[in-house]
This record gives structure tokens, C-alpha cells and sequence, in this order.
């Protein structure tokens, strides 16, 4: 690919990167390699759920028109999601119905609490200086990620995954609304 | 919710932890803490470390079927004890390595 051509970001290739910066070949990493692996764990999953929730809204769309809509799916909403799905709470008004039907599915359950952690992980990693990584640990965080993607990924097109990503699409929010 | 409940939780959070599972198949946790502090949201919250043995030798982690079912067993302990802030799990293991 020429240099300076667009390339859409695909999870799969950040999780790659992910164990290359993790060292799961055994090799020693430096401290801010593991920090990069977690962001790019989190990423791999963050841009998987929302290229899904994009291709869910516009199931025949043009790439450029999917990855607009991707652009759109914040990382707070899907962290608001993922958080009335790990927990026993109520959901909110209106979509509880669809929120206890997510919260069946053990898949999704888990596909959640690993955003839930990476959220947080992946913030330690790109701004708190004193929070220490380990090999094992990132590697396990990297572990959850590809589960995760993975787990998505066969969930397409089952009714399950269209009502996490419907709860999803309705945290997007238009700027200048 | 004042830091003193938040302490409070913390501590009664991290005794339950404790009676409760110390290990999923090939992993075994050496011990654990539950500290409370913000979230990448500025939200309150509580942060469980389970401190695990290493992974076995030549291993540079632990399996994931493993680490999934020993967070399983946690999250559903945090659930049944009715926290009103959010409760954020994570793995490190006892030596650095």
C-alpha cells in the first residue's frame, strides 16, 4: 500500500500489535511497549463494536459511509452500556426489556466486563505515570480482547448482538444538534 | 457517598473476595486488595487486583478459559454485594516479571 493512502483500522491488526508489544513471543518489552499493547487492545475492541454497531445501522452501505457511522459510536456510551449489562442493576427507562435480554446472553455479559476493563486499563496506561504493568497482566488484558472480538464476531447476526448494538447506537450523539 | 463508605466498602468487598474463590484451574491467586478511587470517568469507584501466582513456567500468561471463570466467580461476588459505585477487576501476577 502507497504511503499516505488511507487504510481503514481493522481489530484484528491492532490485536496483532498488541501481542507483538506485549511480548507474547517470550521476548523482554520495555514498560511503555506494555502500556501500548493495552491501548491497543482496548482499540481492537472499541473499533469492533463500533464498525458493528455502524454496519448494523447501514447493513449495505459504502466502506466510507460505514466508517463515518463508526465515527460517530462514543467510548462513553459504549462504557455505559457495558455497565448496565455487568451489573444487577435496572436498567434505564424504556430499553430495560432489551438490557435484561443482553444480560442472558453470557457472551455478551463477558464481551462487557472485558470493554468495562479495558476502559479502565487502557486510561491507566496513557496517563497514570506510577501504575505498573507486567507481561503476564497485559498479555491476560490482550487475552480478553481477542476473546471478546472473537466472541462478537460469531455473534453476528444473531438477535442478541443487534440489541447490544442497538443500545449502542442510541448513545451516539450529533454535534450541534 | 463519603470516602468513609467508600473505605468501608472497600474493606467488606475484599473480605468476601477472600472467602471465595482462590483459584480457577491453573490459576491460583496469591492474594488480593481492593483499593477505591476515580475512574477514567472521575466517577468513585472500587479497583480489585487479584495478585496471582505466575503463569507456569514457559507460559507468559495464563490461560484465558481460566482467567474468564476466576472472573466470573469474582463479578458475581461484586454483584451480590449491591455496590453503588462501579467495581473494576484486574490481574497482576506476584513477581514481576
Amino acid at each position: 500500500m502507497a504511503d499516505g493512502q488511507a487504510r481503514a483500522i481493522r481489530p484484528e491488526e491492532l490485536l496483532h500489535q498488541a501481542n507483538r508489544l506485549g511480548g507474547r513471543d517470550g521476548t523482554e518489552r520495555l514498560p511503555i511497549d506494555l502500556r501500548r499493547a493495552v491501548s491497543s487492545a482496548y482499540y481492537a475492541l472499541f473499533h469492533s463494536i463500533a464498525l458493528g454497531t455502524a454496519h448494523q445501522l447501514l447493513p449495505d452501505g459504502a466502506p466510507e459511509e460505514t466508517h463515518s457511522l463508526a465515527r460517530m459510536v462514543p467510548h462513553g456510551g459504549i462504557k455505559f452500556v457495558c455497565s448496565h449489562i455487568t451489573n444487577d442493576n435496572t436498567g434505564p427507562a424504556y430499553t430495560n426489556i432489551i438490557f435484561e435480554r443482553v444480560k442472558a446472553n453470557i457472551d455478551l455479559r463477558q464481551a462487557a466486563d472485558a470493554f468495562e476493563t479495558l476502559y479502565v486499563q487502557r486510561h491507566k496506561a496513557d496517563y497514570d505515570h506510577l501504575e505498573p504493568f507486567t507481561r503476564a497482566g497485559v498479555l491476560s488484558l490482550v487475552d480478553l480482547a481477542t476473546k471478546a472480538v472473537d466472541d462478537l464476531a460469531l455473534m453476528r447476526g444473531t438477535t442478541d448482538l443487534q440489541r447490544f448494538h442497538a443500545l449502542i447506537a442510541l448513545q451516539a450523539k450529533q454535534p450541534n444538534r | 457517598m463519603t470516602n468513609a463508605t467508600l473505605a468501608r466498602d472497600a474493606r467488606d468487598l475484599q473480605e468476601r473476595i477472600q472467602d471465595g474463590p482462590s483459584n480457577a484451574g491453573s490459576v491460583k491467586v496469591h492474594s488480593l486488595r481492593v483499593e477505591a478511587g476515580p475512574d477514567p470517568d472521575d466517577e468513585q469507584a472500587l479497583f480489585v487486583t487479584l495478585v496471582l501466582e505466575p503463569p507456569a513456567p514457559g507460559q507468559v500468561t495464563w490461560p484465558i478459559d481460566d482467567v474468564l471463570r476466576l472472573r466470573r466467580e469474582v463479578l458475581s461476588i461484586v454483584r451480590k454485594s449491591d455496590l453503588e459505585v462501579s467495581v473494576y477487576v484486574t490481574l497482576t501476577p506476584m513477581v514481576d516479571d
